[in-house]
């Protein structure tokens, strides 16, 4: 958005061309155009698929599950998508029409409006990602709220069996897919561009498109509640065969699993182009910042490993839909392919939710400690070392599943080595705060909870990497607690550093440092709280991913499911601190925490085009502390002497 | 060049060498059986690995010019490491200013060893290459030319790189030591910096063991 | 400021590396792609390798020979895709139009042929898991075909309507990477599905 000064003193129409009165409106792109493009899709879809059963002789011809699936799950978000005016442009080349001049009138924020609707600026786009992955958060913590409710004591309370199943499935699926996966590529969508010195990303209308797969990609997942049936129940996994008998609610996560994997791959294709082409002169690979760094190695990970989900979700469908024999048995097929096919992307899946909180980690420790990060270079190289290794521990997930016994002890031994570049990382953060001048702000709290936490977190991990012990506590509360350990304390932690950290240079505003201090320990204490004694009751034998346990778990689930409602309830102070700031914060200036980074040397909002002119990178972004160092000189600046950062 | 990375040129051999590799698989294994098949992938796959890391080429980066400056002076960068006190490097720098308002900037290198530069542990690789610039700006200031003097990257190459960006020279003066005890002629620094750079460059060769006599102390 | 700076665009972004952006972009979806066939490779690993089934499985027959006369048809559409493109860059029109028609039309008859020999072919997608993966396999190519003819028939009705160059014909250049993907593509599922 432009900046609060600039706008009271120019308040001059910018951004797209006015839409036209009248029922010329409904030709416009915009919500009210899909408004009746979706329904006319699904129409189609609907006729396609009659079409075809009719011509094929195949009874019944109105077969609700297809007609769910190619109408309503396919047909009509490209009707949607077509409304708001995401393919436009393509569509206007693929016919031959003659190009229009670029004018930039659909890029940027000039108004609360321009965040709407389909927009090309990605620091618009990073926001538009973050309210959208902020919403399903808060969706998804709802659906927790309701199983610990369940949980708190013996018995069935509120729900039945196969409801309180689809709590915690769609509780999964919107935290892992249309929350921590996409937050990070909201954020990194609105710094990475400006860090790099760059006007924009590599592709900004395929930007703009990943970004509106996602809304559909949630309201998918969370509409199965209305399915017949109910929602989909066996859990994010998904495991065959139980997912293909189960109702209809299953093909929505099929679905919208598929279409927030199209938009993560997008976003990642997008970041893999930008970091490679469009870095700024001086910018080696070796003088990125470890952020840019962290959403390269994710990006690659996004785009190799992402399909292997969407063929494991095309399966199920299939098997359901078709009956086909993927995973059945009597006719052929291989049902424990599902779980390799399956973990061969849910593994990487855990670093793509996790490496870019690592690069936001260190962007933060570095700041606020005042010092360099310790180890750049092996800071990097580690990255690349997870990204490699992620690879080859999918099977890990799979100890206790029937898999060849062969395969256990190889996979025991890699998850093990990922121990190490994880190590370094943690070790160099602790050595890059150590004897640092530490500022405890909002972030570095966030930063030094993840550190610890994460440790916490990989701790279970490394002894879950042991195939006795996983066999013992396979599938039991021990696991919960590890996965919120790293999920909760990783990479939502992360999360909120991340927001807090650059919240000043998206919204030109300071958040309540006294709310944001509460919140974090708030957070902090109800976190450990809710998920330390799960450890405990899971080693005692509480199952995993069931409505009701023995009576010698109900003192600690009671416990647990308190302290996950005072955990829910610091959530608010966070909405109360971001919407309050955003709307009535002190200004804030470009560089509130003097930090070298690119996206630091310009105004807070930055410009709509990022910069005057592209920087020229002199330095490593990192030199705190180093007498005369820079990073990089910005226009304006005279050789040597003005407008270098002092880096004290 | 088969690598499908550039053009639908090289996509298009590369779908010429896929027929190849996969018809090689399937008529080997049709004629001679699964292993002799398998046989095959296995040498083919091999050698298209062997030929692929042959094949690999060098990016060259596009030439870095100067940032402009005022006019009416001329900006010298000198990159150096022990040769600084050289005199053949201060005659050539005293006869390039004459005349000229000049401006002196003296780099110096923070060489590493690898394993520190991988590390990432340059604190004592940047506190001896200021030792060794604070010595060059005195001996420089004592034969009468006048000049500042940075810390640069601890690759010469890209430490010329950001002064130019920075100070935005109009020469660059690479004064090294002759050939066999020169670690940079023998990385090539003074050829891959006139492909680099797109100012003139001068090479000066500076023999401190003949300019100073064996009983001063050599450089270490 | 602001308002002045909106008014004159974005600064040009420096080109930090020698590869086009757009061709680098293309490369890395087809990256995507190739694994997306290697989930669906794996499962026919899992149902041939590891289940160990016949194939083909009795009493089923693939039709190697028609296949066989389609691989040809798909590798020739991409020879003259490769012409299109080497008449384009030496600024012969006529050559462009008529490159991308007859890749066009190749890949058309390709498609039909595969869609005819699905309803000669005996068996179902729900035959047992041979039938499965024939058909998800070949569809999920055949998806491909498809979208690769509707980029081509964009590029043949851009070509027609005189929009190419010998300097600008990167839509052409793109497209044709896509197209000899979907082309070893099909060389991979041909050996292994009807061959091997």
């Amino acid at each position: 958005m432009t900046s609060i000064a600039e706008r009271e003193q120019h308040p001059v129409h910018h951004g797209p061309p006015r839409p036209p009165g009248g029922l010329r409106r409904l030709l416009y792109p915009g919500f009210l155009r899909a408004a009746w493009m979706a329904p006319l899709f699904f129409g189609i879809g609907c006729g396609i698929v009659v079409l075809c059963r009719w011509w094929g002789g195949w009874h019944p011809i109105w077969f609700g599950e297809i007609i769910v699936l190619v109408g309503a799950l396919t047909a009509a978000p490209i009707g949607f998508l077509a409304g708001i005016g995401a393919f436009d442009y393509w569509v206007r080349y693929a016919i031959g029409s003659p190009t229009q001049p670029e004018d930039h009138s659909g890029h940027g924020a000039y108004s609360w409006k321009d965040y709407f609707r389909v927009n090309t600026d990605h620091k618009v786009i990073g926001m538009q990602y973050l309210a959208t992955t902020i919403l399903f958060f808060l969706a998804g913590g709802l659906l927790a709220m309701l199983v610990r409710a369940e949980l708190a004591k013996p018995g069935m309370q509120f729900f039945d069996n196969q409801t309180y199943n689809g709590l915690f499935s769609v509780h999964a699926s919107l935290m892992i897919f249309l929350f921590v996966i996409p937050a990070f590529a909201g954020l990194a969508n609105f710094v990475v561009p400006l860090m790099l010195g760059a006007p924009d990303m590599a592709f900004p209308r395929l930007n703009a498109l990943s970004f509106w797969l996602l809304p559909i990609a949630g309201i998918m997942m969370l509409s199965s509640f209305a399915a017949p049936g109910g929602a989909f129940a066996a859990g994010w996994t998904g495991y065959a065969p139980l997912s293909v008998h189960q109702p209809m609610g299953t093909i929505f996560f099929n679905m919208g699993v598929q279409w927030a994997g199209a938009s993560s791959i997008m976003t990642a294709l997008n970041f893999l182009v930008t970091i490679i082409t469009m870095r700024a002169p001086g910018m080696t690979f070796w003088r990125m910042p470890l952020l840019v760094w962290a959403n390269f190695t994710t990006s690659l990970l996004v785009v190799i490993a992402t399909p292997f989900i969407a063929g494991s979700q095309f399966f199920v469908m299939f098997d359901k839909v078709m009956h086909t024999h993927f995973f059945d048995v009597a006719g052929g097929g291989y049902p424990l392919g599902y779980q390799h096919i399956f973990w061969f992307y849910s593994h990487p899946a855990v670093y793509i939710m996790m490496l870019p909180g690592f690069g936001i980690a260190s962007e933060v420790i570095s700041v606020f400690s005042r010092k360099p990060i310790f180890g750049y270079r092996l800071m990097a190289l580690s990255l690349m070392a997870i990204l490699v290794l992620g690879f080859s521990v999918w099977a890990h997930h799979m100890f206790v599943s029937g898999m060849a016994p062969w395969l256990r002890v190889p996979m025991m031994i890699t998850t093990l080595m990922i121990a190490v570049p994880t190590g370094i990382k943690v070790f160099s953060w602790l050595a890059t705060i150590w004897e640092g001048k530490i500022n405890f702000s909002t972030p570095m709290l966030w930063a030094v909870g993840f550190v610890s936490m994460f440790v916490i977190g990989g701790l279970s991990g490394v002894y879950l990497g042991a195939v006795p012990i996983d066999i013992h506590t396979s599938d039991t509360y021990f696991i919960v607690a590890h996965i919120h350990y790293v999920l909760f304390g990783g990479s939502l932690f992360t999360i909120f550093a991340g927001i807090y950290y650059w919240f000043p240079k998206m919204t030109g505003r300071q958040y309540n440092e006294k709310l944001g201090k509460l919140h974090f320990w708030l957070t902090f204490v109800g976190f450990n709280l809710t998920f330390f004694p799960m450890h405990l009751i899971g080693t005692q034998g509480m199952p995993r991913r069931v409505s009701d346990y023995a009576p010698q778990f109900a003192t600690w689930n009671l416990f647990i499911s308190v302290a996950s409602f005072s955990l829910g309830a610091s959530t608010i102070v966070f909405l109360y601190n971001m919407i309050t700031s955003m709307r009535r914060g002190a200004p804030a200036e470009s560089n509130p925490w003097r930090a070298l980074t690119l996206e630091w040397q310009v105004t807070s909002p930055p410009p709509i085009f990022n910069f005057d002119e592209i920087p020229q990178v002199v330095g490593n972004p990192y030199e705190y502390g180093v007498p005369g160092a820079r990073h990089a000189i910005l226009s304006g600046d005279r050789a040597a002497t003005e407008a270098e950062v002092r880096s004290h | 060049m088969i690598n499908p990375l550039r053009s639908e040129a090289e996509a298009f051999k590369f779908l010429i060498a896929s027929i190849v590799y996969f018809g090689a698989i399937v008529i080997a294994t049709v004629a001679g059986g699964t292993w002799v098949g398998l046989g095959v992938f296995v040498a083919l796959t091999a050698g298209v690995l062997w030929w692929w890391w042959q094949a690999r080429r060098d990016e060259r980066p596009a030439q870095t010019t100067p940032r402009p400056h005022a006019a009416g002076e001329r900006r010298i960068l000198v990159v150096a490491n022990e040769t600084v006190g050289g005199h053949t490097l201060r005659s050539t720098i005293l006869e390039k200013s004459l005349d000229v308002r000049e401006e002196v900037l003296v780099v110096t290198p923070a060489l590493n060893s690898p394993i520190r530069h991988w590390t990432s542990d340059e604190d004592g690789a940047r506190a001896a290459a200021q030792k060794r610039l604070d010595q060059s700006l005195v001996q420089l200031a004592e034969a009468g030319v006048q000049a500042r003097g940075e810390v640069g990257d601890g690759d010469p190459l890209q430490a010329m790189e950001d002064a130019l960006r920075t100070f935005g020279a109009d020469e660059i003066i690479i004064s090294t030591h002759p050939e066999g005890r020169s670690n940079w002629l023998e990385r090539g620094v003074v050829e891959k910096a006139r492909e680099r750079f797109a100012v003139p460059i001068t090479h000066v060769v500076v023999d401190l063991t003949r300019e100073n006599p064996p009983q001063a102390s050599p450089e270490p | 400021m602001l308002h002045a700076e909106a008014h004159h665009g974005p600064p040009i972004a420096n080109q930090s590396s020698r590869v086009n952006a757009s061709i680098l972009g293309m490369l890395l979806f087809i990256a995507s792609e190739i694994m997306l066939f290697g989930a669906f490779f794996t499962a026919y690993f899992f149902v041939r390798v590891v289940n160990g089934i016949e194939w083909p499985q009795p009493p089923f027959e693939l039709p190697v020979f028609v296949a066989g006369v389609n691989t040809a048809i798909l590798v020739t559409s991409s020879f003259t895709m490769h012409w299109a493109l080497q008449s384009v860059k030496r600024g012969n029109r006529a050559g462009l139009q008529a490159g991308l028609l007859l890749t066009f039309l190749m890949g058309l008859v390709f498609l039909l042929t595969q869609a005819r020999e699905y309803s000669r072919v005996g068996f179902a997608p729900h035959d047992g898991a041979f039938g499965t993966i024939f058909y998800c396999l070949t569809g999920l190519h055949g998806a491909h075909v498809a979208v690769g003819l509707s980029i081509l028939l964009f590029m043949t009705i851009r070509a027609f309507r005189g929009h190419f160059s010998a300097e600008h014909h990167h839509g052409v250049e793109i497209g044709g990477i896509y197209w000899h993907f979907v082309d070893v593509m099909w060389i991979v599922v041909y050996s292994t599905i009807y061959l091997l």
